[in-house]
């Protein structure tokens, strides 16, 4: 029987002690009885690095200084962030406000005006206040006895002109016995008789001479009669203008004084100077814009439609399009500071505002007072946080943010702007300077593609703020840990923790950081796992989170998550995956493998089998012919294929063919944590030896034959538990892993408890050799003196094997020689 | 509440020109039969003058700016057709709405001739302000024929002015009766009525839309004064009877 028998010396050496297998927290030494006695930590913990790179970030004021911050996702990376910054902008002046009025002298192009914080506001309510003022006071303006007889005056000289023109060739007319008519295709001349026009038939009754006559004189009538009409326009127009020149003598008095109220309570600022005489212009020229809400002559079938919305869509040239105003109240404002903007949504029209449209009467309008913020403009002067994916997964905003930045003013675009898509009334408002930090977020993947693939990214985001995955597990860091347990309990209303609640989550920090001597910071796990714990704990109707919470909290969550597990280790307990636990094979060994979907990982056994023969020195790895190997697996082979190489046989040439599989594996292998297995399995078909099928390994080897490190030892372990323990346990079976694995230990505690109850055992091993002893209880043997192994060891019997299948290629060859030879001479 | 002297119209009498301005005056035939539900009899007038002009071989129109157009017999008649047909429907339009009966009918003549000769006693007339040409002699000479057999009759402007308020004139001669008739205009579009006396109307600067007053209010205003008051605001008027005697109007 093979060395794995705790009798075994070799295997007693290399088992582990059950107390090495998981790391414990002592809830004794953290020193409280309940999270409620414990101060809460605001502070993200373990991130002092990433921490000084933001605070390094925001202080320096040089183009570029934006920062990425890297790291795991739910490490609390974005609540820290907007924690520190918000801290840090409490503190920053107020940005000043932007706003957009009307360019009335291109409405297409509207202007941009900044002002000190809060004016926007005032200034927009002013312009209200105006056109409402201006609303009442012009059209009593207007109805005013003054300009009643002014306008009249002007209409009365019109008409008068007019009819005085028309009363002359009335005169001429009636004295010729020519009359005019209005007809409905316009004046018309014709000879009376008695007041009325003449009948045709009277007519064609007279004489020639007569209607000779009196179409003679109607020939001249008319000639005055065209020009009399001819002159009506020109009439018309004097009259227009004058009108014009009445109205804005009589406008102006009334905006004039208004708009020096206005003007009197922004003294000072000139660009509110500037555009206040531009209203003021425009009000005069427009003044009949208040007079027609009051006359609602001839409103067309869509005038309730149009009414809809505003109250006098005309007066919307006037109004203040405050874009950003940080500054609702002062008092509240000066607490406030500079704005810490997260778009959670950053869209195009999100990050950098969009300009809406609406749709009126079939075709789509827009001005600007439908010009929107975006994210850029509400964080200008202060931070933008963004999620990195989000940014990057939306059309167009990566550019579009760079573009900005780089420019350093904002500038609208939509993603129809972009396609160039649709052709419709648009605007071309004014850019705004920009001054913000970009905060982005994201995965390390994404910042060093962006770092290697976009060639401004360097430029633009010169502050890395990389965040750790794990912190040294010590006894300062598990007091902090247990602090921060107790503050998301105390932040989120949850139950407190006892302490050995709180020392089991400091242990499951320690197996998600999959190290015994690491905690993850990770927190949002361990958060969830909280929650959870307190959803028990509710549920059993105790008044804090206990340790059997916590548990219950961790078998639900592994219950609900390992239905694929469960199903895919069911194939082996019912042998439809062939993988022994018991028993000796040769050239076969149970290898473990870690399965990843998801978020779901989990160790599983395969049998490996290696096969060998005389052949040119090739190790054939089927998984790498068929293409189902990745290079790292390749890459062990070939280590494994040197080693062979170069530990035996050195005096003949290579003369093995040996195969290796994956029995069963129908997926893609990647890594090279199965080489030692491998090297195990073909020593074992070289040497003959039986290799002990009670136990598993895991590890990969250098070209020395030094055991290597590999991840996920802890579920590479359970997953063999778990097989054995359901064919049940027979105190034969463990499983084989690096010594250098050992501090990253920390399995379940059912299997702790096996292991310390000898019913499993967990062996770290350093080389191949004491590899090879365990699984084969065989000596592994050193060259001598002589330079030959010891006689009967795995090793003299691999390098016999390798010596034997050189002798025979030798004679196969020279066999092959003569033969060929004898033929040459037969011909 | 009308005064026990004031007799409700029988008809109402509408009459057209064949100019273009028929919709203000067709809606407020329409309401004020609605109002005092009565039917309607629409006179679309085909002038005389216009057809003996059209007969004659050098009839030519002269629109504005001096634009020339040959006026035909048969181009009229389609005039007048289209006018008539347009006429028909925005009756049928209009009362349908207010649930009148109506007729229409478009006889040749003269216009105002033909509405004097169509109007029974008690009847109410209609008509645009425009088809009454001249100065304010002329037009109340007009009006005062009308009335002659009338109970009222209703000058419509040529512009609308919806808003504004109901004025009755309300210190002359057949005041009450002026004053009543506002009400009624008043509470059916729901707008109040301001009953003023003839120097507060002079005065008067809010917005109009309605006049009420009686003939001999206007009288004793002067016709042309009250004309140019009526045109500046651009209200509708409805006079109602009631002349001066001849010793005040000597006496004015």
């Amino acid at each position: 029987m093979p060395a794995s028998n705790p009798q075994n010396p070799v295997g007693r050496d290399l088992a582990l002690p059950a107390s090495e297998l998981r790391q414990v927290c002592d809830p004794a030494a953290l020193n409280f009885t309940s999270t409620a006695e414990i101060e809460i930590v605001d502070e993200l913990v373990g991130q002092k690095r990433a921490l000084s790179a933001i605070d390094f970030g925001t202080r320096i004021d040089h183009d570029g200084f934006n920062i990425f911050a890297l790291g795991p996702t739910r490490s609390g990376r974005h609540g820290a962030i907007h924690k520190f910054l918000e801290h840090k902008a409490a503190t920053e002046p107020v940005p000043d406000d932007w706003i957009y009025v009307n360019n009335f002298a291109a409405p297409d192009r509207p202007k941009a005006i900044r002002l000190p914080s809060g004016i926007g506001l005032r200034l927009k309510a002013s312009m209200q206040e105006l056109i409402d003022d201006l609303s009442a006071a012009l059209p009593a303006t207007f109805e005013s006895e003054d300009y009643r007889n002014r306008r009249k005056a002007i209409d009365d000289d019109f008409e008068a002109t007019q009819e005085k023109a028309f009363d002359e060739l009335r005169a001429k007319g009636q004295k010729q016995n020519i009359g005019i008519l209005r007809t409905p295709m316009g004046f018309a001349l014709a000879p009376l008789s008695g007041g009325q026009v003449v009948k045709p038939e009277v007519f064609n009754a007279l004489l020639e001479a007569e209607r000779k006559a009196i179409e003679s004189k109607i020939m001249a009538l008319q000639e005055d009669l065209e020009r009399i009409l001819k002159n009506l326009p020109v009439l018309e127009r004097e009259r227009r203008r004058k009108i014009r020149s009445l109205n804005a003598e009589i406008a102006e008095m009334v905006v004039g004084l208004s708009i020096s109220e206005i003007a009197a309570r922004f003294a000072g600022n000139d660009d509110i100077k500037s555009y206040l005489s531009d209203v003021r212009s425009d009000l005069i020229d427009n003044a009949e814009l208040f007079l027609r809400p009051h006359q609602e002559e001839e409103a067309g079938p869509f005038d309730a439609f149009r009414q809809n919305g505003l109250r006098h869509p005309a007066f919307a040239r006037y109004a203040v399009n405050v874009l950003v105003s940080h500054c609702a109240e002062k008092a509240e404002a000066a607490a406030r500071g500079a704005p810490v903007i997260s778009e959670e949504h950053p869209t195009l029209g999100k990050v950098l505002g969009h300009i809406d449209h609406r749709s009126l009467m079939g075709a789509l309008v827009t001005d600007f007072t439908m010009i929107k913020a975006g994210a850029l403009h509400r964080a200008n002067g202060g931070y933008l946080v963004l999620d990195a994916r989000r940014v990057l997964t939306e059309p167009f905003v990566w550019e579009a943010l760079k573009r900005c930045l780089r420019n350093k003013k904002i500038e609208f675009s939509s993603v129809a702007d972009e396609l160039s898509l649709v052709s419709t009334v648009s605007l071309t408002p004014d850019s705004i300077p920009l001054s913000v930090k970009v905060i982005l977020v994201g995965e390390r993947l994404l910042y060093y593609l962006l770092a290697s693939l976009d060639p401004e990214f360097d430029n633009l985001f010169k502050v890395q703020a990389d965040f750790e995955d794990v912190t040294e597990r010590s006894a300062d860091s598990v007091a902090l840990f247990a602090r921060l347990m107790g503050s998301i309990a105390r932040q989120e209303s949850l139950l407190p923790l006892s302490a050995a609640a709180v020392a089991r989550l400091i242990e499951q920090a320690a197996r998600e950081a999959e190290d015994a001597e690491r905690l993850t910071l990770r927190v949002g796990i361990l958060a969830d796992i909280i929650r959870e714990s307190h959803y028990w704990a509710t549920a059993g109707k105790r008044d804090r989170i206990d340790v059997e919470d916590v548990d219950r909290a961790l078998d639900e969550r592994r219950y609900r998550s390992e239905r694929i597990r469960d199903r895919s280790l069911e194939t082996i307990t019912r042998n439809i995956t062939l993988v022994d636990t018991d028993g000796v094979e040769v050239g076969q060994i149970n290898g473990l493998s870690v399965l990843r979907i998801g978020n779901l990982s989990f160790g599983r056994p395969t049998r490996i089998t290696a096969r060998v023969r005389m052949g040119s020195g090739k190790v054939v790895d089927i998984e790498r012919e068929v293409e189902l190997g990745g290079p790292l697996h390749s890459k062990g082979v070939l280590i494994l294929s040197s080693f062979l190489a170069t530990r035996y046989a050195l005096p003949v040439p290579m003369s093995l063919w040996a195969s290796l599989v994956f029995e069963q594996s129908y997926g893609g292998v990647e890594g090279d944590s199965a080489s030692s297995a491998e090297l195990y399995a073909l020593l074992s078909a070289l040497a003959d030896a039986p290799i002990n099928q009670s136990l598993a390994v895991t590890g990969s080897v250098n070209q020395l034959g030094q055991i290597q490190a590999i991840g996920g030892v802890n579920e590479k372990i359970e997953g063999f538990f778990d097989i054995c323990k359901a064919r049940g346990l027979t105190g034969r079976q463990g499983v084989v892993i690096p010594r250098a694995n050992c501090k990253h230990l920390m399995l379940r505690q059912d299997i702790v408890a096996a292991a310390s109850q000898d019913q499993f055992r967990i062996y770290a091993v350093s080389t191949i050799d004491e590899g090879i002893e365990l699984l084969t209880g065989l000596p592994a043997g050193n060259r001598g003196p002589d330079g030959r192994f010891a006689d009967g060891s795995v090793n003299a019997r691999v390098e016999a094997k390798l010596m034997q299948f050189a002798e025979m290629r030798r004679s196969f060859g020279r066999s092959g020689a003569e033969a060929s030879l004898e033929s040459k001479e037969q011909v | 509440m009308m005064p026990a002297d004031y007799s409700r119209p029988r008809r109402v009498i509408l009459g057209l020109g064949a100019g273009g301005d028929m919709v203000l005056a067709i809606e407020a035939a329409t309401a004020l039969a609605a109002t005092i539900g009565t039917e309607l009899l629409c006179l679309m007038v085909e002038q005389e003058d216009l057809i003996n002009l059209a007969g004659l071989p050098f009839a030519q129109a002269y629109g504005p700016g001096g634009a020339v157009s040959t006026i035909t017999a048969r181009g009229l008649e389609a005039h007048f057709d289209r006018m008539f047909k347009v006429a028909e429907r925005a009756l049928a339009e209009a009362c349908a709405r207010t649930n009148v009966n109506w007729q229409a009918r478009r006889p040749q003549g003269e216009t105002l001739h033909q509405i004097t000769a169509s109007l029974e006693q008690g009847d109410a007339a209609v008509l645009n302000l425009r088809e009454l040409r001249g100065g304010g002699h002329a037009v109340f000479g007009a009006v005062r024929r009308l009335l002659s057999v009338a109970t009222a009759v209703v000058l419509v402007p040529s512009a609308k002015r919806s808003a504004g308020a109901v004025v009755a004139i309300g210190d002359g001669p057949a005041a009450a009766v002026a004053i009543a008739i506002a009400e009624e205009i008043g509470t059916r579009m729901g707008v109040r009525v301001e009953v003023v006396s003839a120097p507060e109307f002079e005065l008067f600067h809010r917005p109009i839309a309605t006049v009420v007053t009686s003939l001999k209010t206007v009288e004793r205003m002067g016709e042309d004064e009250f004309l140019n008051r009526l045109t500046g605001t651009g209200a509708m008027v409805v006079l109602v009877a009631g002349r001066l005697t001849e010793p005040e109007r000597r006496l004015r």
